[in-house]
């Protein structure tokens, strides 16, 4: 019992990192049509970021944990930011270009964090409490599971509300549903490209500092590392869809922690089989081309 | 002068040349009928005008160029868009259908929208994409109509319709086109000729006809060579 | 006139064997290309430099096939280059077999693999058909850091060299496996020439173009891509075999997504479609990469600023800006460039499919 309830709170954490990845991945799919190989690299400057402001103030205190969290997720934003207003719009909907150059920011930019950080892992600070365990039914689960959980719920349930309470989430919404006839109806859907790509960028750089509090560490592959589970995990929830994005999040991560654990270390190899599997059977994911 | 002036446009749909060499001029006034067969490449001529293609040529609307803008520019300088097949946000709401295409706001024009579609009136909150088929058209006729425009372009209004529906959706199209001038595309001709003043008929990517509606639809040579079928009653 | 354009169309004809004759000769003279060759061209550093770039070039060619013909975006083609390295490897190590049959024997389960999954991914196309490319290449990477036992997992399999004939082991011969690189590299480009004219060819290339067209014909297209995926399969497996033997070592790195990553970049900056783009980038890719890593000591370069130092030390820095500034600004790829500047007149930038 105490192995299943550990299993499940560490699959439930890494399913939160995973979902901060691939919920931006999944909105600026399905509504610009980008298949975004730089959002790791998004993930991996907003956890050098918080790592260095956190190295800055020193410290291991939960206020300064916090600093680096908003400070990860500004980063995060203005490079995606910037990545979208330099790189894509010029591209304007030629997707396979835009996915190209994506591919080439990913390369050059994991080369410059190699080039100035170095390849080995840099170890962060943590709150004393997170490194610590909680029991719960007998299992010793350490509390950073919970930190992790926490934010990735609250990053879904507001961008969720976002999505259903603003113009821009309207829009968003139904451009993921028909871009063109939004265009149509006199509505810019350019800037709410550029905003996808900045909530895409907050999200995932606020989940590289969670990240480097979960492993540790920050390195210039953290983003990448993380990156092919958060398209697997985006193509089984359907492109497009950020509860989609949610739930295969949870299912790949917690049949992974499974798999890992009963199945003899074949966690990485079910989850590759059951995206073989949706993709031959249900080709547009558990819950394709929407935005909620 | 007129409203809008296209001369000589062509357009392209992934490299293919869909309208060749279109040139046509609506009045500011009434409802001018573009036809021809289908396939002819009407649709493609409302979406060149506006930009959802690429296309060249010189259009010109209300004197200013716009054959370069992008198509949310030239929607916003009064141009209501019905477009084939609906193309309503189906995940959407009615409302948020709506609330998405009012540029100024919906809130003066709750009056309007119940008088003219009190049936989508009373399910503001349904899911566009679980309409019927007739009601998905008032939705996606509303959108138009909700901004004060100086022109509307709609295309097949009465696709896939029942003659009753048709009828109301004809009223509806009458009672806007008071206002605003329209240029629609419609097969059905009896709808044409209960609306439409003039005409455009495109055959082979030109226009082979611009005149009154009247003068075309009751000379039966001119119709059937034209949109091939005999006459305007069906 | 008509004299010359029939020159320019079968240059291929006459560049071609002089430049595979003029590169045979290179580990016979004392040939120099300061800074870019380490040393004269007889020397082993040196041929061993050329021998990688010439297999990546037939890597990079297999791939052209894939993407430049097929119009197949594959985010997983190092798998086969791996089955490649990985396969012989192992075979060299747990068994007796001698090196002629145990290449034999590895080229056929590329072919196996590439047909079967070849079978099952082109079930989708477009951006899923790059996903289950990358599911099955990440599966293998898996499979390869999980059995240690047999592959030395992250350490990367070293070669043993008991049934490798003497010819081909040490530094003294590298210039023979720098000639067996250059005949895998011909009859990679004559392969994919040939796949390209042949009808097989044109019915794939009809498929990028108008997929519906080709099945009214009668044609079925997936059997035809399907062959295109084997044949790059087997030419990659091919590459990875002479390329482990060069290297002494399977390494990890060989099934990683960035190796395929790489691919892609090398084809594109290329000019997808271009034969002579992918081979020539994919030469040049790797002595870049061989060469950078080795200037990047070098002293003169570390009395830079740093913020000039740090990025001309990183080649993947390197190739994924001048990438990013070729699709921006340089549609069709550096062949697109050659061309226009062939025919003198600025030919319209062609859109990339
Ligand atoms: N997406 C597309 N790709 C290629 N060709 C297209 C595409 N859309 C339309 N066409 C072609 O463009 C031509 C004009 O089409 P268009 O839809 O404008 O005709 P239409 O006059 O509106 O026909 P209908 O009366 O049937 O609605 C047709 O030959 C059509 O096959
Ligand atoms: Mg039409």
């Amino acid at each position: 019992m105490s192995d299943v309830i550990l299993l499940l709170m560490t699959g439930l954490g890494l399913g939160a990192l995973y979902f901060l990845i691939a919920g931006g991945l999944s909105l600026i799919y399905g509504l610009m049509g980008v298949l975004n190989f730089a959002h790791g690299s998004f993930l991996t400057v907003g956890a050098i970021a918080g790592w260095e402001i956190s190295k800055l103030l020193g410290g291991d205190s939960w206020g300064v944990l916090l600093i680096s969290m908003v400070v990860g997720a500004l980063v995060g934003a203005v490079v995606a930011t910037a990545t979208e207003l330099l790189l894509i719009r010029p591209l304007y909907l030629r997707h396979i270009e835009q996915a190209l150059i994506t591919v080439g920011l990913s390369l050059a930019s994991v080369a410059l964090f190699e080039g100035i950080w170095g390849v080995d892992p840099n170890y962060v600070s943590r709150p004393p409490w997170l490194i610590e365990v909680t029991k719960i039914a007998g299992a010793l689960v350490p509390n950073d599971r919970f930190l992790l959980i926490g934010s990735a719920v609250l990053v879904l349930f507001g961008m969720l509300a976002f999505l259903r309470y603003t113009r821009f989430g309207l829009i968003i919404r139904a451009g993921v549903e028909n871009r063109a006839m939004v265009q149509a109806l006199g509505i810019d859907v350019r800037r709410a490209f550029t905003l996808v790509f900045a909530i895409g960028g907050a999200v995932a750089g606020f989940g590289g500092v969670l990240a480097s509090q979960y492993f540790g560490y920050v390195s210039p592959h953290l983003g990448g590392n993380l990156l092919i589970f958060a398209f697997i995990v985006t193509i089984i929830g359907g492109l497009g869809s950020l509860v989609g994005a949610a739930i295969a999040s949870v299912l790949v991560a917690v049949l992974q922690q499974f798999a890992n654990f009963y199945l003899g270390g074949t966690g990485d190899l079910v989850i590759v089989v059951l995206l073989i599997v949706v993709l031959l059977t249900r080709p547009t994911g558990l819950l394709g081309k929407r935005a909620h | 002068m007129s409203l809008l002036s296209v001369k000589s446009m062509s357009a392209t749909i992934a490299g293919q040349l869909v309208v060749e060499d279109v040139s046509f001029e609506i009045p500011e006034t009434g409802i001018t009928a573009l036809l021809g067969r289908n396939g002819v490449g009407k649709t493609s001529t409302l979406r060149g005008l506006i930009g959802l293609i690429d296309r060249k040529g010189e259009i010109s609307f209300g004197g200013k160029d716009i054959s370069g803008m992008p198509t949310n520019k030239i929607i916003q300088l009064g141009i209501g868009y019905v477009p084939e097949d609906r193309e309503v946000f189906a995940s959407l709401s009615v409302q948020e259908n709506l609330k998405l295409a009012a540029r100024k706001g919906l809130d003066s024009r709750w009056d309007f929208i119940e008088k003219l579609f009190p049936d989508i009136f009373g399910r503001l909150h349904q899911r566009a994409g679980t309409l019927s088929g007739g009601q998905q058209q008032m939705v996606s006729l509303a959108r138009a109509l909700v901004n004060e425009n100086q022109l509307l372009l709609v295309d097949e209004p009465t696709k896939g319709l029942a003659p009753k529906i048709v009828q109301e959706t004809a009223a509806a199209l009458q009672l806007a086109a008071e206002k605003t001038p329209m240029l629609l595309v419609e097969q059905n001709l009896t709808v044409v000729k209960q609306l439409a003043e003039d005409a455009i008929v495109l055959e082979g990517g030109r226009v082979v006809f611009q005149g009154k509606a009247k003068e075309l639809l009751s000379d039966e040579k001119l119709t059937a060579k034209y949109l091939g079928v005999g006459g305007g009653d069906e | 006139m008509n004299f010359l354009s029939e020159i320019f169309k079968r240059r291929g004809l006459i560049v071609g064997p002089l430049l595979v004759a003029a590169m045979a000769v290179l580990p016979l003279i004392d040939f120099e290309l300061p800074g870019i060759f380490p040393g004269p061209s007889s020397n082993p550093g040196t041929l061993q430099i050329l021998a990688l770039a010439l297999l990546i070039g037939s890597l990079a060619l297999s791939y052209h096939l894939l993407l430049g013909v097929a119009g197949l975006l594959s985010f997983g083609h190092a798998l086969y280059f791996a089955i490649g390295t990985y396969g012989l490897a192992i075979l060299l190590r747990q068994t007796d077999i001698a090196l002629l049959p145990a290449m034999l024997i590895v080229g056929l389960v590329g072919l196996v693999v590439a047909a079967v999954l070849g079978r099952i991914s082109l079930q989708v196309s477009g951006i899923a058909f790059a996903m289950v490319t990358l599911a099955f290449a990440q599966a293998g990477s898996v499979l390869i850091r999980r059995n240690s036992e047999i592959t030395n997992g992250e350490e990367g399999l070293p070669i043993n060299t008991a049934n490798v004939p003497d010819y081909l082991v040490g530094v003294v011969n590298t210039k023979n496996l720098f000639w067996l690189a250059l005949v895998i590299a011909v009859i990679a480009f004559l392969l994919v020439t040939w796949f390209e004219k042949s009808r097989a060819g044109h019915v794939v290339a009809a498929t990028r173009e108008n997929e519906l067209r080709v099945r009214v014909l009668g044609i079925r297209p997936t059997r035809v891509k399907i062959l295109a995926v084997v044949s790059a399969g087997v030419i990659a497996t091919v590459a990875g075999m002479v390329y482990f033997v060069l290297q002494s070592t399977a390494s990890p790195a060989n099934i990683s997504a960035d190796l395929t990553l790489t691919l892609l970049v090398i084809v594109v900056l290329g000019g997808v479609g271009s034969r002579w783009g992918a081979l020539i980038g994919g030469v040049i890719y790797m002595i870049l990469d061989q060469r950078l890593t080795s200037l990047a000591r070098a002293p003169e370069l570390k009395e830079l600023p740093e913020f000039l130092y740090i990025p001309l030390s990183e080649p993947l820095f390197l190739l994924g800006s001048i990438f990013i500034l070729v699709v921006l600004f340089l549609p069709g790829g550096f062949a697109g460039l050659a061309k226009r500047f062939r025919t003198g007149k600025r030919a319209k930038l062609k859109e990339l499919a």
